[in-house]
């Protein structure tokens, strides 16, 4: 923002500069308090990742993300308190910080952990390829959009 | 336009928001810490490493994970068990 003063030169570029300034919508803007009184929505997005066990997808509504991933098992290993291989959530999606998701494999519900670097930590020591294997969860993200 | 991960300038400890952006912000690398886990960045190597104190104490609670048996072998070792005591008995 250019000081507009008395007798200065070019001062209507100058004002027509401030207020294009103003008037753009990628303009970075902080807020000490923000009060809405209505709707406050935020971009969101849906996105199919491909990891090497199948497909899952994404959703991000401002710094909120949900995750569903329902595949066959057989093509994930993992050991209690170790990565589960081939899975990551990608940059992005990524929390802020360790997060618990739900999985349910073998028609019972057990819990897992995303790490700050997207990997799935598992905490059962029980994963078989009998059924599906269902991983849900929903953390904030501080990482930037990826389009 | 890259993916760039944040670092503890003081810690080298992995932080959260990753920014994906033209220019590499301070702190930060294009070396994603995907799979590393409890990351710290070597700046000379360029690379992420695992914090080894964490590491150990995530090894030691992988060992103390009891081994649960699969139910059909439980099932078998306790029939095992039974037909044995029934072939004693006899």
């Amino acid at each position: 923002m250019k000081k507009i003063f008395k007798g200065m030169e070019n001062g209507p570029e100058a004002i027509d500069s401030n207020f294009n300034e103003l008037a753009d919508p990628k303009r970075d803007q902080v807020f000490h308090d923000l009060t809405v009184d209505g709707r406050l929505s935020g971009k969101s997005t849906r996105e199919v990742v491909q990891m090497d066990f199948g497909p899952a997808i994404f959703w991000r509504f401002g710094p909120l993300v949900l995750m569903y991933v329902a595949v066959e098992y057989k093509n994930m290993y993992t050991s209690p308190w170790g990565y589960m291989g081939g899975f990551m959530v990608p940059a992005g999606y990524r929390p802020i910080e360790k997060t618990v998701v739900n999985v349910i494999n073998d028609f019972k519900t057990t819990q897992a952990t995303i790490d700050l670097n997207g990997a799935l930590m598992a905490t059962d020591t029980e994963y078989n390829s009998k059924t599906m294997l269902e991983i849900q969860g929903s953390w904030m993200t501080n990482d930037d959009y990826r389009n | 336009m890259k993916w760039y991960f944040k670092y503890n300038p003081q810690t080298f400890e992995l932080l959260s928001g990753a920014v994906y952006a033209e220019e590499q912000p301070s702190n930060s690398t294009a070396v994603d810490p995907a799979g590393t886990p409890f990351p710290v960045f070597n700046v000379t190597k360029q690379s992420w490493e695992s914090d080894p104190v964490k590491l150990a104490e995530l090894e030691e609670r992988q060992k103390k994970q009891p081994q649960v048996q699969d139910v059909q072998n439980q099932i078998a070792d306790l029939y095992a068990r039974v037909l044995n005591q029934e072939m004693k008995g006899m």
